[in-house]
């Protein structure tokens, strides 16, 4: 039920985020305190106390204990800017923090403010209180960081199953099901089609087919890393088929759904980091950070319809911010063989080889519509990249190539760009651009031409395994998802 | 005199008439809160007020720690600045100090940056400082990365952190500079001459003022001198010599004193104060201070 839901978050709040003995303590101790918020100051620490109680108590001006904690927010964020990013004292993030768990807690709590008696009125939170709420926490998430402690990780995991099942509840049950939710439909048979639009882009020829390989077993797949065919190259990129045909991302709980990915971010309230632009070298590349419905509307089901700038959920550990859908995924078997060390051909072999083994391989998403590019670079791990929805172009330099790829160096601000190249495939290859500017760039970039490549089309359901070392350009060739497998 | 004020008080700053107590409301016009024959404002931060009367020191808010070294001292410690970045700066005669914060200055653990000239002022903005010589040269030194609030260019003989005079602040046609004011990513100064010049602005934040940039620029305030200036985390004053106050920026704490989401452009604000005249303007943390007399004192 809901209201069990509704009852065990309201108690979280009030037992576990509004910590005034915690706020209290510190207040009134004189001595050095291992906790940093300590170090924000007695009067930071008085007010987060006075507003801790007026929570815990439901009592004072609703608007005025929200505007206050408003104000705590800003006064972290500003904190923020004012120290260069690897100084900000830890303090502040904390601020951040609490302010914002406290200020979900109000919001938690409104339905029921000026109600001191434990009769709680547990009406289900309006649509937009939800907003808020899952805004609140996740921004906290996103600039702070997540709780040092195990124990605040995990309240923060439990609140966010809460919010899930009442949100699941509340679009059950047909009085909430309000026009505001209701998703868009096809503008000419005005019927809502629960699937990703299938756009015709341009589709680079395959040249150089990378070879197939069809369910390989862990040792089979192991002795191919291990026993390459050309010692000077090291292990070749090769696509896997059928590796992907258990998951539940591509059967019951299927990625491919817009319906069923919006239904597992809280009906698509979670925020998420956007990279904005066509790819991250381009002038005007940016970053924000939206509601993943407002991703999915507005870049992925609906790209043409506005001005907007491509749209790309780029590498980010969505995993670990909603783990119901890392339960859709396996790691595939492949990623726990032993890789061979980065090839003494790549001149970033040496660097590769200092980072230390990985507990576990990275997970990360990668979702976006048709037309976004991963520029040509280098990862510092083995890849095993699963294409789940959509299909990608991509093409392939072994590390011995390297000298003919134009591999940036340290740029302004002191950016080490030594993992990616100047070269822009598409306008080199004449894709994209005009034939003018093709001759023009290939006169800038003369050894292009010479760099021997492979490419391939990765199908849905098929997996690429990259090499470490091997330079890659990706280009999306509809809406894609594609989850990246590191080890090492 | 009177105190009149108007913005954000959540630790009951600006409550110098009730004994204030914290979570009050923000004030969001401007009010009197004191009358004294005498005003003097200390220093403000970001959670409590010092004044002087003529019969005691008066504190609103909740007393931080450099308030608390102010009230044992019985003084404002205008010779100290302290930027939103915690680093600390204190003038005296013609050195400058620096210490990385309100404890290592407590422990007289600091830096010595340099003897320039005698220094009558010092202020402070988020990661800048400003210093002001008795002949009216302006130094400036602070976070390289916020290069615009020094007003000058960074190179090689003249490093961000370390001080260097603002050479575009000399010969002004309205002579030397006679008062700074600095808050949020933005300083100001005015010449003897009674003009206004700002600078400042921080990359990726909408910018307080239209002509905000890395070198000075004049402001026109209907072509009038201006007789006083103080600029707030977000959101400056200014007082003419027609005694007349212009606000600009910020006001989600009501630290403007209007009736308005925010400012962009200057715009003057009236207060009923018959036979009145504001003499000086001050600011805290997104509120507004201001000294009023009677025009026959």
């Amino acid at each position: 039920m809901t209201a069990t839901a509704n009852r065990k978050l309201v108690d979280t709040c009030l037992r576990v985020f509004c910590d005034s003995e915690k706020l209290a303590g510190l207040v009134h101790s004189q001595t050095k305190s291992k906790i940093e918020l300590r170090a924000c100051g007695n009067p930071v620490l008085k007010l987060l106390l006075h507003l801790s109680n007026a929570i815990k108590n439901r009592e004072g001006d609703f608007d005025l204990v929200v505007q206050r904690l408003d104000d705590l927010i800003a006064l972290a964020t500003e904190k923020f800017y004012a120290f260069p990013f690897k100084d900000v004292p830890p303090c502040w993030r904390d601020l951040f923090r609490e302010a914002s768990l406290l200020k979900f807690s109000a919001l938690a709590v409104k339905g029921m403010w000026a109600h001191r008696n434990e009769s709680f009125d547990l009406r289900t939170p309006s649509e937009e209180q939800m907003d808020e709420m899952v805004k609140t926490i996740d921004m906290a998430l996103i600039m702070a960081g997540p709780p040092p402690s195990s124990d605040g990780q995990e309240q923060i995991t439990s609140v966010f199953d809460l919010l899930q099942e009442i949100h699941e509840e509340s679009i059950q049950l047909p009085k909430h099901d309000s026009p505001r939710k209701r998703r868009k439909v096809d503008g000419d048979t005005g019927v809502w089609h629960d699937r990703f639009p299938t756009s015709g882009v341009f589709e680079p020829s395959v040249l150089k087919p990378i070879s197939k390989w069809s369910e390989p077993s862990f040792d089979e797949f192991e002795k191919y890393m291990l026993h390459p065919k050309d010692d000077h190259i090291g292990p070749e990129p090769l696509v896997i088929e059928g590796a992907l045909k258990h998951w539940p991302a591509r059967t019951k709980h299927p990625w491919k759904s817009p319906a069923y990915l919006l239904s597992k971010t809280i009906g698509g309230r979670r925020l998420v980091p956007i990279e904005l632009g066509r790819t991250y070298v381009d002038e005007g590349w940016g970053q924000k950070i939206i509601t993943f419905k407002e991703f999915i509307e507005h870049y992925i089901l609906d790209p043409k319809s506005s001005a907007l700038a491509t749209g790309y959920l780029a590498q980010h550990d969505l995993f670990a911010q909603i783990p119901s859908l890392r339960e859709d995924i396996a790691i595939p078997d492949y990623c726990f063989t032993s890789p061979p060390p980065p090839h003494h051909s790549s001149p970033l072999a040496e660097k590769h080889s200092k980072l230390a083994p990985l507990d576990e391989p990275l997970l990360n998403a990668w979702f976006g519509p048709a037309r976004t590019i991963s520029p040509l670079h280098t990862d510092p791990y083995h890849n095993i990249l699963s294409q789940v929805v959509g299909r990608k172009y991509i093409r392939l330099y072994a590390p011995n190539e390297s000298e003919k790829l134009y591999a940036r160096g340290v740029e302004d601000g002191g950016v080490d760009m030594g993992n990616t190249s100047s070269l822009d495939i598409g306008l080199l290859v004449g894709w994209d651009d005009s034939e003018e500017e093709r001759k023009e760039a290939n006169e800038r970039f003369p050894l292009f031409q010479e760099a021997e490549f492979m490419d391939c089309i990765l199908e849905e359901g098929e997996c690429l395994y990259i090499p470490v070392g091997w330079w890659h350009y990706v280009r999306s060739l509809t809406v894609s998802f594609s989850v990246s497998f590191w080890f090492n | 005199m009177e105190l009149w004020v108007s913005g954000f008080n959540a630790w009951g700053q600006l409550d110098f008439q009730s004994k204030a107590s914290i979570g009050s409301p923000d004030i969001r016009t401007f009010k009197c809160v004191l009358q004294s024959q005498h005003i003097e404002i200390l220093r403000t931060s970001l959670s409590a007020t010092l004044v002087r009367t003529s019969s005691e020191i008066e504190e609103a808010g909740n007393l931080d720690d450099l308030l608390q070294l102010c009230v044992t001292r019985k003084d404002g410690l205008s010779s100290v600045a302290i930027a939103g970045n915690e680093k600390l700066a204190e003038v005296s005669g013609n050195s400058i100090k620096e210490y990385p914060s309100l404890t290592s200055f407590m422990n007289n653990d600091g830096q010595h940056l340099g003897d320039f000239e005698y220094f009558e002022q010092l202020a402070a903005n988020q990661t800048t400082f400003t210093a002001l010589s008795n002949s009216g040269k302006v130094w400036t030194w602070g976070d390289g990365r916020y290069e615009s609030c020094l007003g000058r260019e960074i190179s090689e003989e003249c490093p961000a952190q370390l001080p260097c005079i603002i050479e575009d602040l000399l010969d002004l046609p309205t002579g030397p500079i006679r008062k700074i004011s600095s808050g949020g990513y933005v300083t100001a100064a005015l010449t003897s001459g009674n003009d206004l010049y700002v600078w400042g602005g921080r990359a990726g934040q909408p910018t307080l003022l239209d002509q905000l940039s890395g070198t000075p620029e004049p402001v026109d305030l209907d072509g009038q001198d201006v007789l006083d200036i103080a600029v707030g985390a977000d959101h400056i004053l200014a007082l003419t010599m027609e005694r007349r106050l212009y606000v600009v920026g910020a006001n989600k704490n009501g630290q403007l004193g209007l009736d308005v989401n925010e400012l962009s452009k200057w715009r003057e604000v009236t207060l009923p104060l018959e036979g009145r005249q504001i003499v000086s303007i001050h600011v805290g943390y997104k509120n507004s201070f201001l000294l009023v007399k009677n025009i026959t004192q």
